[in-house]
């Protein structure tokens, strides 16, 4: 990946929020973010919270305890 | 000297809360109507505006971040960009977050479409020191760029006679190549890239340097996102965890289950007698049910705090830095990194966490996390470990059951390792890349609403799974298999349920445990983690149902493993709750990887499991009684 979008996910990679990333490559925290957003559309990020949905606590009783449903 | 009247379709595209749909209202009136998008029944606003000569047909569309949909909203969005029957495309841009907004102007841009930029939030944008110079954007643009407030309509005639002109001229963005819209995950991103680099030279242009400034959240990431005190923070948090959670919970635990055991038990007991109810009705509610659900029940307060401590390390962010330095440490042994967070869950259930597996892109690597799963420890098996660590470590109970969490992540890691040199060698590690949130505060409602639903959903499943579990254990109990007995009239241990635990416990004497009650409790566990513990407290209420016995059932289990272990007590509970932990996965999850992967690779890595797990077991106590 090149240019300004990989190096966003270049930081992001090596555990950097958008906000640091952004303040690191002296781009607006707007562009990191939508950058990360865009990222995660195409596949290449995971948000924190990208596992819940496989389960709900109100939904399904095995789900009791997942530490990120929501 | 009258002018001929045109007709054109435009489009109003753009983030969803820049005042698009304000400008709409604006532009258009009452002279709207809703209409279905193309092939679907997602209401798209139409309205009718006149722009100079031209009667515009403005079509307002979902608010979208990027034309790669992700919803049905975002799906009528980039179809109607792409659809070459719209002359023209006013794009919104928000001028607080330009960047933003400019992405998607760049999307519609490379669609092909003739582009106006309708620039909103300039008074905002002026407040916070963020106002993109016009001049400057409407250069690095090459097109027309209006500055409009919807509320007011400041710009509203100046937009109009813009897009007059640009259906005539029909402005191109400088510096994107139109392209057809494909679809090729390769072409998507070399398009996002070159968009990006765009949107850099743009904003190099128009906006001046924001001033960088290092927030509490980057300090605090610095600590414990270093490769050196990350780890070690996260270990103190998780037996900080611990400690808090057995030691406040340990007071109430106990009030829970004597409330079950003394007036639930008498009260139920009473009213059974005064209905003049049958001996076997007695002995399946007294020692059957209030005995099994009880004993699940007694941890509500357990779970609330565990709970609870979780919510609060989730809702404040912190578990999305676990991680990244897990991650870190999983790619340094050559593991991929994303099957952290299936791992993570794992920690929860074991059950979803397969299902969270989705998040990795290649088969293999979703095969080889998903084996690794049921090495997690899952909320149930905390359950066990807390009884068993209570009994025969009193003093240290929060220490020991973090140790099984340590062991837990041991087992995973070098079961990891396993599977990566031998049948999955050609699964390749890649990095996991996370948009980390910032710290927040925890939301004192969030917490609550986030723990009642999990507590509320734990006591369901006492409720309804453990239920069936006792009830079938409990009908497994009173079938007589020796001793000449009567149906529902019979010793526990003369019972199938007795009698196969009793030929199965030999198998446990090399982890001091051959006992039927501890065997029986094994393989009650294997139908749900949760019935381990019911079923040592249903096994020793039937076993001797009238002797009014005072003894707690962590009592009970300490006098039984002090003679099965010879007097090695301490080593034969330690190795009871490893193989807990690693003995084989509830049914549920055995269920889930059978789906996911077949029978062979759910059987082969279940019988690996096992065969660990006795080994570890044994060697726990072999080398601990003599200590």
């Amino acid at each position: 990946m090149t240019g300004a979008f990989g190096a966003v996910m270049e930081r992001l990679a090596a555990g950097e929020s958008p906000r640091a990333a952004a303040r690191a490559l002296g781009i607006p925290l707007d562009l990191a973010e939508t950058a990360a957003a865009e990222g995660e559309r195409l596949g290449l990020v995971i948000r924190a919270s990208a596992a819940c949905g496989t389960c709900t606590p109100g939904g399904s009783p095995v789900c009791a305890g997942c530490p990120l449903a929501r | 000297m009258t002018t001929a009247t045109r007709a054109a379709s435009v489009l109003l595209v753009g983030n969803p809360n820049v005042g698009k749909s304000t400008l709409f209202n604006q532009l258009t009136g009452a002279r709207q109507r809703v209409v279905n998008a193309p092939g679907t029944t997602i209401g798209l606003a139409e309205g009718t505006w006149r722009a100079g000569d031209v009667d515009v047909t403005l079509v307002d569309l979902p608010g979208t971040y990027s034309l790669i949909a992700r919803s049905p909203d975002e799906q009528v969005a980039a179809d109607a960009v792409s659809d070459a029957g719209h002359d023209l495309a006013v794009v919104v841009l928000d001028a607080t977050a330009l960047s933003r907004s400019l992405y998607v102007l760049g999307q519609v841009a490379r669609a092909g479409r003739p582009v106006v930029a309708a620039l909103t939030m300039t008074d905002l944008a002026s407040a916070r020191g963020l106002r993109p110079d016009h001049e400057a954007l409407t250069a690095a643009l090459g097109v027309p760029v209006v500055e409009v407030n919807g509320r007011t309509g400041a710009g509203a005639r100046m937009l109009a006679a813009t897009v007059e002109e640009a259906l005539r001229t029909r402005p191109r963005v400088a510096g994107i190549d139109p392209r057809p819209r494909d679809h090729e995950l390769g072409d998507e991103l070399a398009h996002a890239q070159q968009i990006f680099d765009w949107i850099e030279r743009v904003a190099d242009a128009a906006l001046s340097p924001e001033e960088a400034r290092e927030t509490l959240s980057d300090r605090i990431d610095r600590v414990l996102l270093n490769p050196w005190a990350g780890v070690p923070v996260f270990l103190a948090v998780v037996w900080a965890v611990f400690q808090l959670t057995t030691a406040v919970a340990a007071p109430l635990m106990d009030g829970a289950a004597a409330l079950v055991d003394g007036p639930l038990t008498g009260a139920a007991t009473w009213a059974l007698e005064a209905l003049h109810a049958p001996a076997w009705l007695e002995s399946f509610a007294i020692g059957g049910l209030i005995a099994g659900v009880g004993a699940v029940v007694s941890f509500i307060p357990l779970m609330a705090i565990m709970f609870a401590s979780v919510t609060i390390l989730e809702s404040s962010g912190y578990l999305a830095r676990v991680a990244v330095v897990a991650d870190r440490a999983m790619r340094a042994i050559g593991l991929d990194g994303r099957a952290m967070l299936p791992l993570i869950v794992g920690f929860g259930c074991n059950v979803p966490a397969l299902s969270a597996t989705a998040v990795l892109p290649h088969a293999r690597q979703r095969l080889l996390t998903g084996l690794m799963v049921p090495l997690t420890s899952c909320t149930a098996r905390l359950t066990v470990y807390l009884l068993l660590a209570q009994t025969f470590f009193p003093g240290h109970a929060g220490t020991v059951v973090f140790g099984m969490y340590l062991v837990s992540i041991a087992l995973v890691v070098l079961f990891g390792l396993a599977a990566r040199r031998t049948a999955l060698r050609d699964v390749r590690p890649e990095p996991l890349i996370i948009a980390l949130p910032d710290y927040q505060r925890p939301h004192l409602r969030t917490l609550a609403l986030g723990v009642w639903a999990r507590v509320v959903s734990f006591v369901r499943k006492a409720g309804t799974v453990i239920l069936v579990a006792v009830a079938a254990l409990w009908v497994l109990q009173a079938i007589p298999v020796r001793g000449g007995h009567d149906l529902a009239d019979v010793p526990v241990q003369d019972s199938v349920y007795g009698a196969t635990a009793t030929a199965l416990a030999p198998a446990l004497a090399p982890m001091g445990l051959d006992d039927w009650h501890i065997a029986a409790s094994l393989v009650s566990g294997v139908a749900a983690k949760e019935v381990t513990v019911g079923a040592l407290a249903q096994s020793y209420a039937l076993e001797d149902p009238g002797s009014g016995s005072t003894e707690t059932l962590g009592e009970q289990v300490r006098a039984t493993v002090e003679q099965t272990s010879g007097g090695a007590a301490g080593a034969a509970g330690l190795a009871f709750m490893i193989f807990v932990l690693a003995y084989l996965p509830c049914m549920a999850t055995l269920a889930e990887q059978r789906r996911l992967y077949g029978w062979r690779w759910t059987a082969g890595a279940a019988g690996a499991q096992l065969a660990m797990a006795y080994a570890l077991a044994t060697a726990v106590f072999q080398v601990g009684r003599l200590l």
